[in-house]
């Protein structure tokens, strides 16, 4: 593994102590920015990933369907990645771009033969990337937009990036510890 | 990673798969949308959104190629 990096996790205090007995679960669904994994916020557009990583924890304990917050206590989870280059797919530079890119020209070549048009989310065709083995990912990085509770509140849709992440695909593989480093409560 | 390391098993998958079997895993497996709108034949009437008419060769249509795409922005 050459490439080592801290991230920070955003989570409720119930769900960090159950990662740290039995590891990260992986998020999963059509929303999730760079597909399967489990996200952290990195060093990179912003380097104030703990910040973010709390933010965050503070923003996802909101339920806005039902008015409540699905929990109060909060923990930033500090983990170590490291991954070898050749599976760390860094869409937060020309080289991973241009990678992105190709897949997409090589899908739609091929798709537009039959006729179809597809909607494209990076999410899907990155976890098609990696399980139909057409790329090696274990490690993905983008910039983002995302919106806190602040940005949620005050309808703040911005197009400008405010943060980078990455999405970790094998947990057991790629991290290699892990630690509470904050704590906190929603009043 | 860089282009240059896995174009090779990029092509390598889209050479072999058929287009049947790369449509069917994206909405089966994956979760692919279609777009199913055809946007040649929408109907305006209920919005106020100026087209151009059908004969009116657009700017976005392929099939009209690049010197169309000049009358269009001429236009």
């Amino acid at each position: 593994m050459n490439l080592s990096f801290e991230g920070h996790h955003g989570t409720s205090s119930t769900s960090a102590k159950e990662i740290l007995l039995s590891n990260y679960k992986l998020s999963i669904g059509h929303q999730e920015w760079l597909g399967n994994g489990v996200y952290f916020f990195v060093p990179g557009i912003s380097t104030k990933t703990l910040e973010l990583a709390e933010k965050w924890a503070v923003a996802q304990a909101w339920d806005n369907l039902n008015k409540v917050f699905l929990y109060r206590d909060y923990c930033v989870l500090q983990s170590r990645i490291e991954v070898d280059d050749s599976a760390f797919l860094d869409l937060t530079v020309e080289d991973g771009v241009e990678i992105l890119s190709y897949l997409v020209d090589r899908y739609t070549e091929k798709i537009n033969t039959i006729g179809r048009k597809m909607m494209f989310l990076d999410g899907l065709l990155l976890n098609l990337a990696r399980e139909e083995g057409i790329l090696p990912l274990e490690v993905v990085k983008g910039n983002f937009y995302i919106k806190f509770a602040r940005e949620r509140v005050e309808r703040i849709n911005l197009r400008i990036n405010n943060c980078t992440i990455c999405a970790v695909f094998n947990p057991t593989r790629n991290i290699t510890s892990t630690s509470i480093v904050k704590t906190g409560r929603i009043k | 990673m860089k282009l240059k390391d896995v174009k090779e098993q990029i092509d390598a998958f889209f050479d072999t798969i058929t287009a049947e079997e790369l449509y069917a895993i994206s909405v089966l497996k994956y979760g692919f949308s279609e777009i199913t709108v055809d946007l040649e034949n929408v109907h305006f009437e209920t919005t106020a959104v100026s087209h151009y008419s059908s004969d009116t060769p657009s700017a976005f249509d392929e099939q009209h190629g690049h010197s169309s795409f000049g009358l269009a922005l001429a236009a």
